[in-house]
């Protein structure tokens, strides 16, 4: 479990976070979800600690990030697994080696330990065949998956994934959705994901958050959002008319 | 800390990518720079007061002191300093150092303290440099009709101070250290995207020259004057 209290973060007069204080459980999708620069990707990075909020405090289970030393942090750090909005493959390695990175650097396992394991979690994502790739070689969709794999190969407690599904095809951001969804499941770890993608807060928002210009204006999952009367969210939510007529049809009950 | 086994491979990869990989241009540019010293040296020698063999002796204080260490290291400013910045630069744009840093990876002791330790292969290269310039001052000196290879030799070995040979291995390895640092701190700490990367190259180039040749300066008057 993630806890969140009261975290402020700034940059010069730029108040980018206002008092946010939330909650991720274990073993299901937590979301946040928020228009661009509402303050999502400095509020995932606060939390795994690449920025240090103003104020506030976070807590990995029962550690406050804030006042552990640095090699305690790093060692928290090791049973963390990010997706980035990019992917971030280290371009110079094959799928194989970026898969099994985490790995050769943090883990005492034995080649061929390692090899089996890499190859265990590409099939998990559905990716088999391509360990010899280079990044460059791969679509956008791959490597998401390969980031995805990368992300759990070491198998974390907690991931972090931001925008998985950013520049992806309606078919393939979902098939990234549902893997997400499963491996956090599976694994029982505490997964927080960042997007503005309306498909994977009603296929997979478990617990929602939504931010707007840093402030956390609402909480709840996919089934209470259709209730929501929070303005701001339902601007968001509902900003295309599919998902208007969507509501509209829920409210009714039909 | 990263692991020993990783650390090493990292290691001898940059040796290839920093040290070896420039062998080809620091061999290049040293034959052809010994040989344009001599014929330069030999044009303004034409006083027949002076013996032919100063020719040598002035190719070969010259290649040692200063065209060896401090002209390449400005070439590999922009050779190696540039390759540093940017590859370590567009790590930094693509996230890259945020996802080695999320692992709990020191990406500061990942990235560059391998390159550090590679440069060390920097002051060997400077000592090919010197054989290979002073090949080229042979080259053009006797072939190019200046003087005879006994006179040329004759030069080389003219009041030799073999501190002056110290004194350019010590240069070496500051420019080997400074080579490898300046040009990490510009990629490490760059900010933005793409054309900042090639601004950061750019800069890191500038700042890795000035900072060659000023320390160029402060070593030669500790250690000559």
């Amino acid at each position: 479990m993630i806890k969140v209290n009261h975290v402020y973060k700034s940059f010069g007069d730029n108040h980018v976070l206002n008092d946010i204080t939330a909650q991720f459980q274990k073993g299901i999708t937590n979301l946040v979800i928020g228009q661009s620069g509402s303050g999502k990707s400095v509020f995932l990075k606060c939390l795994i600690g690449l920025f240090e909020p103003d104020s506030g405090e976070v807590y990995y289970d029962d550690y406050q990030y804030g006042k552990l030393s640095p090699k305690q942090k790093r060692e928290l750090r090791k049973q963390m697994g990010m997706v980035f909005q990019g992917g971030a493959l280290f371009d110079s390695m094959t799928v194989q080696e970026n898969t099994m990175f985490p790995l050769r650097m943090l883990n005492p396992m034995s080649q061929q330990e390692m090899l089996k394991r890499v190859d265990e979690v590409l099939e998990r994502v559905n990716l088999e065949g391509v360990n010899q790739k280079m990044p460059a070689d791969l679509s956008g969709g791959m490597k998401k998956r390969v980031s995805i794999a990368r992300g759990i190969v070491n198998y974390p407690k907690y991931l972090f994934c931001d925008e998985p599904n950013s520049g992806l095809d309606p078919r393939t951001s979902s098939v990234i959705d549902e893997l997400i969804q499963e491996i956090t499941k599976e694994n029982n770890i505490t997964t927080i994901i960042n997007t503005h993608d309306m498909n994977s807060v009603f296929e997979i928002g478990e617990n929602i958050i939504f931010l707007k210009d840093g402030i956390l204006e609402w909480k709840g999952d996919r089934k209470t959002i259709h209730k929501c009367d929070n303005e701001n969210l339902n601007n968001f939510v509902y900003s295309s008319n599919l998902f208007k007529q969507a509501r509209k049809a829920n409210l009714k009950g039909l | 800390m990263t692991k020993f086994s990783v650390l090493r491979t990292l290691i001898v990869q940059e040796v290839n990518d920093l040290g070896v990989r420039s062998l080809g241009i620091i061999i290049f540019i040293s034959f052809f720079i010994g040989a344009v010293v001599t014929i330069q040296t030999a044009l303004n020698f034409n006083n027949p007061f002076i013996e032919d063999s100063l020719i040598g002796f002035a190719a070969r204080q010259s290649i040692i002191l200063e065209f060896s260490p401090t002209l390449i290291s400005i070439i590999m400013a922009g050779k190696v300093g540039s390759y540093i910045t940017s590859s370590i630069g567009t790590m930094r744009v693509t996230e890259q150092i945020d996802a080695l840093e999320v692992m709990g990876i020191n990406s500061l002791n990942y990235l560059v303290f391998p390159k550090i330790v590679a440069m060390f292969i920097y002051p060997f290269l400077i000592a090919i440099s010197m054989f290979v310039g002073i090949g080229g001052a042979y080259f053009a000196g006797v072939y190019g009709g200046f003087l005879g290879p006994e006179d040329f030799f004759s030069g080389l070995k003219e009041e030799f101070i073999p501190f002056h040979i110290v004194y350019a291995f010590i240069k070496s390895f500051v420019f080997a250290l400074i080579l490898a640092t300046v040009p990490s701190y510009h990629g490490y700490y760059m900010q933005g995207g793409a054309l900042e990367v090639g601004k950061a190259s750019t800069t890191s180039f500038v700042w890795t020259s000035i900072v060659i040749i000023v320390a160029n300066y402060i070593i030669t008057q500790l250690l000559l004057s």
